[in-house]
């Protein structure tokens, strides 16, 4: 649902990146986008679109990977993917875990026209 | 044709803006609930501040989408209370660290507080991804809600500091299995703590003043 703000917020970012290597057009974004984070892909790419409209930004590709839930077991160290929102350590069983991956929201990369 | 690595959180804006708010904030305690529509925050502040309100100083900051209804609920109590409306923000699902920025600037212009809460728009979902320089996040579920909306909205849960239950008076007219829903939040939160109660009735609505007490001491025992 907040996608829409979230898609602003990316625009002011990479228009002000844009600017700053005196860029003409935004071609293509690489997002990386955590799975614990309420950003559901496809709208947020919709969003894009529909806040790119009349910016540089229009018609760019916009490419999204998708960063799942990750974490690490402080008791045995173990590393590992939490699936079905269980949040426990596959190996030792214990609560006592941190997550490590799952929760970004980062614009990797940009590429534009000069 | 080039490419930049820029590697920019998206989030960083409104995460340098939440770190101004807490410098603002200060010495008070700041909360911010959230729930889903209709899980009874207001009542829960209502009842609950009517009574903190006679040794603390609190400013409640009510976000809706429209309408300044529950603005209006807390003034009745007695309690300072401002309205954000999201409508004017583009029509937002939740508050972000702006939007308090801007309330905040307003409130302690003139006066001090020792509770500054939060009442975030009804939704379960997005208000999650937006830190807003509070010192507690709080989630408000509802019996009538269903047990099994920490699995549907595990995010909310996660990174919540205190769950309360609400509408328990209720507990005997709808299917609500406290044991599976204990055993869906030790899944995703073992250490969230939980409060039962009903702001309806009254029932163990003392247990929420006091964890809002010990809150307030702990962050200004120094």
């Amino acid at each position: 649902m907040h996608e829409v703000s979230i898609a602003e917020e990316i625009k002011n970012v990479v228009i002000k990146k844009l600017n700053e290597n005196n860029g003409k057009k935004v071609k293509k974004i690489k997002l990386l986008i955590g799975e614990m984070t309420t950003i559901v892909p496809e709208a947020l790419q919709f969003a894009l679109t529909i806040v790119s409209e009349n910016t540089p930004m229009e018609d760019c590709k916009v490419k999204i990977k998708v960063l799942k839930t990750k974490a690490r077991c402080n008791l045995c160290y173990k590393e590992f993917f939490i699936r079905d929102n269980n949040f426990l350590c596959s190996k030792c069983k214990t609560h006592e875990i941190e997550i490590i991956q799952g929760r970004e929201m980062i614009i990797q990369s940009v590429e534009m026209e000069r | 044709m080039g490419t930049i690595n820029i590697f920019e959180n998206i989030m960083k804006r409104n995460d340098e803006i939440a770190e101004n708010n807490k410098k603002i904030i200060n010495n008070a305690l700041c909360i911010n609930i959230m729930s889903s529509p209709g899980s009874g925050k207001t009542t829960l502040l209502e009842k609950s501040l009517k009574v903190l309100k006679n040794n603390y100083r609190i400013a409640v900051i009510e976000g809706d989408v429209s309408t300044s209804n529950d603005a209006r609920r807390i003034k009745n109590v007695g309690v300072r209370a401002f309205q954000i409306k999201t409508e004017n923000y583009g029509g937002g699902c939740h508050l972000d660290a702006k939007m308090i920025n801007e309330e905040l600037k307003k409130i302690l212009k003139k006066s001090k507080f020792d509770f500054i809460v939060i009442e975030n728009v009804g939704n379960l979902i997005c208000p999650a991804d937006f830190n807003l320089g509070e010192d507690k996040k709080v989630v408000v579920l509802s019996v009538t809600e269903g047990e099994d909306k920490p699995l549907k909205y595990p995010l909310m849960f996660k990174i919540a500091d205190l769950l309360i239950l609400n509408k328990i008076d209720l507990l005997p007219y709808v299917d609500f299995n406290i044991k599976s829903f204990k055993n869906n939040i030790k899944k995703i939160n073992s250490k969230l703590k939980i409060i039962m109660l009903s702001a309806k009735t009254g029932k163990n609505i003392n247990d929420w003043i006091e964890q809002l007490k010990l809150w307030y001491i702990e962050k200004n025992k120094f």
